[in-house]
């Protein structure tokens, strides 16, 4: 049930004072960018290789728990096993094996074998790199580093705080929210609902009970918490201070310039080295 | 500190003629000392809610006028000033928390107002002591209890350096401790402190700790004095729908049995030694 | 009949988050009574009552409810469902249909009832909870606080279970909305006699108005259990455990500290005065 929530763990922050959890937000996010496009741009085993280490490495100096990591990749398990599937079976080229089914024959080919550990490793990176984005930067950090981000486009008149503001607000109301799923399904089971079978029409039904719910909690919350920002004399637009400047430090200067060697390197490997 | 004349106010008075659309307050005239602590009692839907969201410009008179510390709230250049010298905590401890942690959520309003970092450093420690809430500074509020997220709360508008607390049924949703524990909060405040509290509220055993209570029933004052004055009208207060303390139901109870107690007591103690007189010091 | 044996639970084994919820809990409540259930936030309350109709699975120990083993994994949990009504915190949250006949009937709809069944269900919870016809085809959301969680209240009736629970059904009501609602438990205890009702409070003075027996839980253990009387009596090891006595209570203690002949039992008002008036108009003033 929605107990799934207690395992997602993007947007959960595990304070530290590890090297990961001093940098500038900002920095950090420009490293989880370009960890992605690097990520991207790979795709033979040498670069996956050291793009492994890399990210064992990152891991390491965050001095969070792998465990904690794995935990976060579970539930998103069978959209792996999914596309892995999916490009094993449906990619065109050198069949290794085959079953007929019916006058159609089901073929695995090198290529899709291929294929599909390669979106296996995409995908596992990919959340393993935003994870620790996330697990090492407090929300508001991370709103702020993207507010700061951001602030250049104010010229062209983006409310680069109020998305902030609007950004910090969800990290705060998402475990509030995901109580409150948990509570109503609770609830609407004992009165004898069933979220969990039928056909799609029949479960996209069954979640009226507890939709109109929470939709009309979500109203009220959003309706008190306007007027208490409003009793604490926020005012949309005007200009806030802020109690935690975050400056550039050595830690952030010595951080690029090894990240900036390290995805040199990844992208020299990839273009020179044939594997 | 705070006054209110022939304050009337009636929601929606926009698209209704103000004289017909039913009124939630009517005619309220109250002024609120300097350093008091001032309980407002009535059931739901009494309009006491209402009047507190007069007292920090939330809500403006429909007819009449609300002053904090002699600024009309009516006038627009004055709300941040009433705002930030008349604090207000809410009942729902989720709802008006902004910030995933502890100490940001403190920072918010020295944010909103402008104030240099380090200040707002200050404020924050001070006020994280002050509702002893210092350990919690970097948690979560959704790790908190609710008694705990609404000291945070409280610590979060005494950042503003307000005058004046407004407390809107600060603990109708925690248990016990967590009552008690955001109780002596606010008394240590006002005693230590000096600061003047508004505290409204639905249990009586709250409002017998104030130094006033003002009954409010039906968009009308319906009682107003030391709780001792407020409480012995056990009849009146029963008609309303709202609670007194035990000991002083039995004193009323004792008194129709034909008992010769003097009615308003509030506490064990009180009634105690009560007792004793009356019956001549029993036993021994 | 309720039995619970060497109930324990366990939040998330194996993991530094471990906590044990429940421990070794060992109770029997019996058809057709109204019971306490008391103790302060993290006492265990809310979880045990979560395995009465098993929301929860306990780590260990068995539950039985009208000697059905509720524990054993092929119960059939909407069958068990349907026999234990669980009122939440808060119900009136759970609210969602257009109107409170709609909404009432959800359970008895769900457990394929007819039109008719449905109709007489609707209209006999609605009445057991005092609310009056003509808020049936209104919107729950126009009800006031008070009437809504009466009729989120019904919405569970309506399911006929043999045992009610509910948890904190006075959670944030003003006094007038919480003498309601504590009138209503006792309207269902007197009106069905072999129901067993069980209700969570964390007020003592409630309790002692409504119901016959308490089960005080503290630090996942049951700490004490009994009649009212009985369990008031153990006032001193209550406030022990960190629960609010009420005045008249310790009053009553004072009392007879000071040579006052009293009963042990006192615990409402009225009963306190009768008694006090008693010593003080027959013993006269010494």
């Amino acid at each position: 049930m929605a107990e799934i929530f207690k395992d997602i763990i993007i947007g959960q922050y595990i304070p530290g004072k590890s090297p990961l959890h001093r940098l500038n937000p900002v920095v950090k996010i420009i490293f989880a960018v370009a960890y992605i496009a690097v990520l991207f741009l790979i795709d033979k085993p040498i670069p996956y290789f050291i793009f492994t280490l890399y990210t064992l490495t990152l891991v390491i100096i965050s001095g969070i728990n792998i465990k904690i990591i794995l935990k976060g990749i579970r539930p998103m398990l069978w959209i792996f096993i999914f596309t892995a599937v999916l490009n094993v079976f449906m990619t065109p080229g050198e069949t290794i094996w085959s079953v007929p089914v019916f006058s159609w024959s089901l073929k695995i080919t090198k290529e899709g074998v291929y294929a599909g550990a390669m979106i296996t490793v995409r995908l596992l990176y990919l959340i393993t790199g935003t994870s620790l984005l996330t697990l090492t930067t407090s929300p508001l950090q991370l709103t702020d580093g993207i507010e700061k981000l951001l602030s250049p486009l104010k010229k062209i008149k983006v409310p680069a705080s109020e998305i902030a503001m609007m950004m910090t607000i969800a990290i705060r109301f998402i475990p509030t929210l995901a109580e409150e799923t948990d509570k109503i399904m609770k609830a609407q089971t004992a009165r004898g609902a069933d979220f969990q079978s039928g056909n799609i029409i029949k479960r996209a039904k069954a979640m009226v009970p507890l939709l109109v719910p929470l939709f009309i909690s979500a109203f009220r919350r959003a309706d008190e918490l306007a007027t208490a920002m409003e009793a604490r004399c926020y005012v949309s637009g005007a200009k806030r201070t802020r109690m935690k400047e975050t400056r550039f430090t050595f830690l952030d200067i010595r951080a690029l310039i090894i990240f900036s060697v390290a995805c040199a390197a990844l992208i020299a490997a990839q273009h020179w080295i044939y594997l | 500190m705070i006054e209110t004349q022939n304050l009337s106010f009636a929601y929606h008075s926009d698209d209704e003629d103000a004289a017909t659309a039913e009124k939630v307050l009517k005619d309220i005239n109250l002024k609120i000392e300097k350093g008091s602590f001032t309980a407002i009692l009535g059931s739901n839907g009494s309009g006491k809610s209402t009047l507190a969201k007069h007292f920090n410009a939330i809500l403006l008179p429909t007819l009449g006028k609300v002053y904090v510390k002699g600024m009309d709230t009516a006038s627009a250049e004055n709300i941040f000033s009433i705002r930030s010298s008349a604090g207000m905590v809410f009942q729902n401890p989720d709802n008006q928390m902004v910030a995933a942690i502890v100490e940001d959520e403190v920072a918010f309003a020295p944010e909103n107002l402008g104030v240099e970092p380090e200040e707002i450093r200050r404020r924050v420690d001070e006020c994280l002591e002050a509702v002893n809430m210092t350990d919690y500074a970097s948690s979560t509020p959704s790790k908190l209890s609710g008694g705990q997220k609404q000291r945070v709360a409280i610590a979060a508008v005494l950042a503003m350096n307000p005058e004046i607390l407004i407390l809107d049924e600060p603990t109708a949703m925690l248990d016990p401790k967590g009552r008690s524990e955001v109780i002596k909060t606010i008394e240590k405040l006002n005693k230590e402190n000096g600061i003047t509290v508004v505290l409204i509220t639905h249990y009586m055993d709250e409002a017998a700790r104030a130094d006033r209570v003002i009954v409010i029933d039906d968009g009308l004052v319906s009682l107003d004095g030391t709780p001792h004055e407020v409480f012995c009208n056990v009849e009146k207060l029963k008609a309303i729908g709202l609670d007194v303390p035990q000991v002083t139901l039995l004193a009323y109870e004792l008194q129709k049995r034909g008992i010769e107690i003097n009615k308003s007591v509030l506490t064990v103690e009180e009634c105690f030694a009560e007792l004793l007189r009356v019956s001549g010091g029993m036993g021994k | 009949m309720i039995k619970v044996e060497n109930l324990s639970y366990t939040y998330q084994p194996g993991t530094p988050f471990e906590h044990h919820a429940l421990f070794d809990v060992n109770l029997e409540i019996a058809d057709g009574t109204l019971t306490a259930l008391i103790g302060h936030t993290g006492s265990g309350k809310s979880t045990l009552i979560q395995h009465f109709n098993a929301l929860m699975k306990p780590t260990e120990g068995r539950i039985f409810v009208s000697g059905i083993d509720i524990t054993a994994p092929k119960t059939d949990l909407k069958l068990l469902r349907r026999k234990v009504g669980l009122v939440f915190q808060y119900p009136e949250h759970q609210l969602f249909e257009e109107t409170v006949y709609k909404d009432i009937a959800f359970g008895p709809k769900n457990m394929g009832l007819s039109e008719n069944e449905i109709d007489e269900r609707v209209k006999r919870s609605a009445y057991l909870v005092g609310l009056k016809e003509k808020y049936l085809d209104r919107s729950p959301f126009d009800l006031s606080g008070g009437q809504k969680r009466r009729a989120a209240i019904a919405g569970v009736i309506a399911m006929n279970p043999e045992v009610l629970i509910l948890d904190e059904p006075t959670a944030g009501l003003d006094p007038k909305g919480r003498d309601s609602i504590l009138a209503v438990i006792k309207r269902l205890h007197e009106e069905n006699k072999d129901m067993i009702i069980i209700f969570v409070s964390h007020s003592m003075e409630d309790v002692a108005k409504t119901a016959e027996n308490i089960i005080v839980m503290n630090e996942g253990k049951v700490e004490t259990k009994g009649t009212v009387a009985e369990v008031f009596s153990k006032t001193q090891r209550l406030q022990e455990i960190g629960l609010n006595v009420p005045q008249i209570t310790l009053l009553a203690d004072k009392l007879k500290k000071a040579g006052f002949k009293l009963p042990d039992d006192i615990y409402t008002v009225n009963y306190a005065a009768d008694a006090i008036a008693k010593t003080l108009g027959g013993g006269g003033n010494i």
